[in-house]
């Protein structure tokens, strides 16, 4: 009861000292709220990446091609083998055999002439093949993928555009990387904000901690005001945050679907949902919660040794 | 047998960093209820015997108990949460001038005590009534005369009803009328059980009041 009287007190205490000096406050929040944005985007951007990726990235095929001597009980096989793989890095496959290639060849506009000339049913060269379509962009497992399939019996050859499944893999981890890179930057950069923001209170409020400390005031007493302090800013930080990242995701998709009628397929920000926000925020206070106590500590061990 | 002591210095001494001796090898005590004036000039090591009791400094030989507890075994947490059991009246005050005379006599029950809202009113009211500045309660610190400002610290320092209060000089600042009528109010404090320790360099005040008087020249006893 005695702790929830504290918290009132402490709550009401942050807001008078925000409204005491809202020009001041502001900027701090302000650059708080950069700061948040810049994160958020981050993580607007590796949301927005992952569900391109599902919805429009084509995943690297794999040519499966048979020796010409594979019978029906040697395709048995390699289906089974691709079956144990299709929950990994095998999406779904798809049989050709050596006839319905050469009807596939047969009908090919240009290809027709040359297909119905030279080869018949009798004589075609075609081997049996499989398509292999694949779930993943990583080369990586696509390569290990691809030894895999040329060791199964009466494998003739495996082709795979490595260079294209390579190249793709790289710019999608490069983007990732970028989002990744930006939310650790700036989740530092805000942890040196509000250290310092604190440090600063405290510096300003030196008396009224020294008298506490004399009077017998623990650490959590002379913490909590400062707690709440940082959380509200970082609050009100935060639905600024959200509120510009909004708008800011409008606007470049609005860009987005203008490029997109000129160029086809576009790409489109997923903005974060509510409740990813909600988890942002809670992860935030959890962390200016832990940086406020590391500069309470700071604070405490070369300003106030009693 | 129950002990009596509240305060036991043994052997104490204090050095500060620049080996300067505040206190040397001092052992006395001071009973429950006593009422001991700490006496002597600038310098002489009363205030250190007043921050050695409170925790605030740690004894550089010897020990220091208060409560039948070694100050200079428990920890830095201990000792401040041990202050919260002893009222402490500053030479400086301390007063705080952000906030009126109700919220600072009340920082002391805040930090001090698990009272609910009404109690903490009824009480700043009694304390500052018990100091005679009730009709201040909601001026401001710089409102207040040199005397007035004194007797808001003494109120800070009994609104929690501490066992023990330590007084470092508080009719420093003060004529003697205004001193004496502080004086007065400790003996009141006393009267109602109160273990009080005050250290004052004008002797003549304390003449009269037939109580103990500790003089000190140097850190070490006089006379």
């Amino acid at each position: 009861m005695n702790k929830l009287i504290h918290h009132l007190q402490s709550f009401k205490q942050a807001w008078l000292t925000i409204f005491k000096q809202p020009f001041e406050h502001l900027i701090n929040i302000i650059v708080l709220a950069l700061i948040i944005t810049i994160c958020a985007a981050g993580l607007t951007l590796n949301n927005s990446l992952s569900h391109w990726q599902k919805s429009n990235l084509v995943y690297p095929q794999l040519m499966l091609y048979l020796d010409s001597n594979a019978n029906p009980a040697d395709i048995n096989n390699i289906e089974k083998a691709l079956n144990k793989l299709a929950t990994g890095t095998v999406k779904n496959y798809q049989f050709i055999s050596k006839a319905q290639g050469l009807a596939e060849l047969q009908q090919d506009q240009q290809m027709k002439s040359i297909a119905s000339d030279v080869i018949d049913a009798s004589n075609n060269p075609l081997p049996d093949a499989f398509v292999v379509n694949t779930a993943t962009i990583e080369s990586q497992p696509l390569e290990k993928l691809k030894i895999q399939l040329e060791q199964l019996p009466m494998v003739d050859n495996v082709q795979l555009d490595m260079q294209y499944a390579g190249k793709v893999s790289e710019l999608m981890s490069f983007a990732t990387s970028i989002g990744e890179f930006a939310i650790i930057l700036f989740g530092a950069v805000l942890a040196l904000v509000v250290y310092n923001m604190i440090r600063l209170q405290m510096l300003l409020k030196t008396d009224a901690i020294k008298v506490s400390r004399l009077i017998g005031a623990s650490d959590s007493f002379i913490m909590r005001p400062l707690i709440h302090y940082a959380v509200w800013q970082v609050t009100l930080a935060t639905a600024i945050a959200a509120a510009s990242l909004r708008y800011l995701t409008q606007t470049l998709n609005t860009m987005f679907a203008n490029f997109s009628n000129l160029f086809g397929k576009g790409f489109q920000l997923a903005p974060l949902e509510l409740y990813q926000f909600g988890a942002l925020w809670l992860a935030l206070i959890i962390f200016t919660i832990f940086t406020v106590f590391l500069a309470v500590q700071w604070v405490f061990r070369n300003s106030y040794s009693h | 047998m129950i002990e009596n002591k509240i305060i036991k210095f043994e052997q104490v001494s204090k050095i500060y960093p620049g080996e300067i001796t505040a206190l040397n090898n001092l052992t006395f005590s001071v009973d429950k209820g006593e009422l001991v004036f700490l006496a002597g000039h600038s310098g002489a090591g009363k205030s250190t015997i007043l921050k050695l009791i409170a925790g605030i400094e740690l004894a550089s030989s010897g020990t220091v108990n208060v409560n039948n507890i070694n100050l200079s075994q428990i920890s830095q947490n201990h000792r401040t949460f041990i202050r919260q059991h002893i009222g402490l009246v500053f030479q400086d005050h301390k007063i705080l001038f952000d906030r009126d005379v109700f919220a600072n006599v009340r920082l002391a029950l805040d930090i001090c005590s698990q009272s609910p809202t009404k109690e903490i009113t009824a009480r700043v009211t009694r304390a500052l009534q018990s100091v005679g500045l009730e009709h201040k309660i909601h001026a401001r610190p710089e409102q207040l005369s040199g005397g007035e400002q004194q007797r808001l610290c003494i109120a800070r320092a009994i609104v929690h009803q501490p066992k023990i209060l330590l007084a470092d000089e508080p009719t420093a600042n003060l004529d003697r009328a205004n001193a004496l009528k502080i004086l007065e109010l400790f003996k009141n404090f006393h009267r109602a059980g109160v273990t009080l320790i005050i250290s004052a360099h004008d002797e003549s005040l304390l003449d009269d009041y037939g109580k103990r008087i500790i003089r000190l020249s140097n850190g070490q006893f006089r006379g």
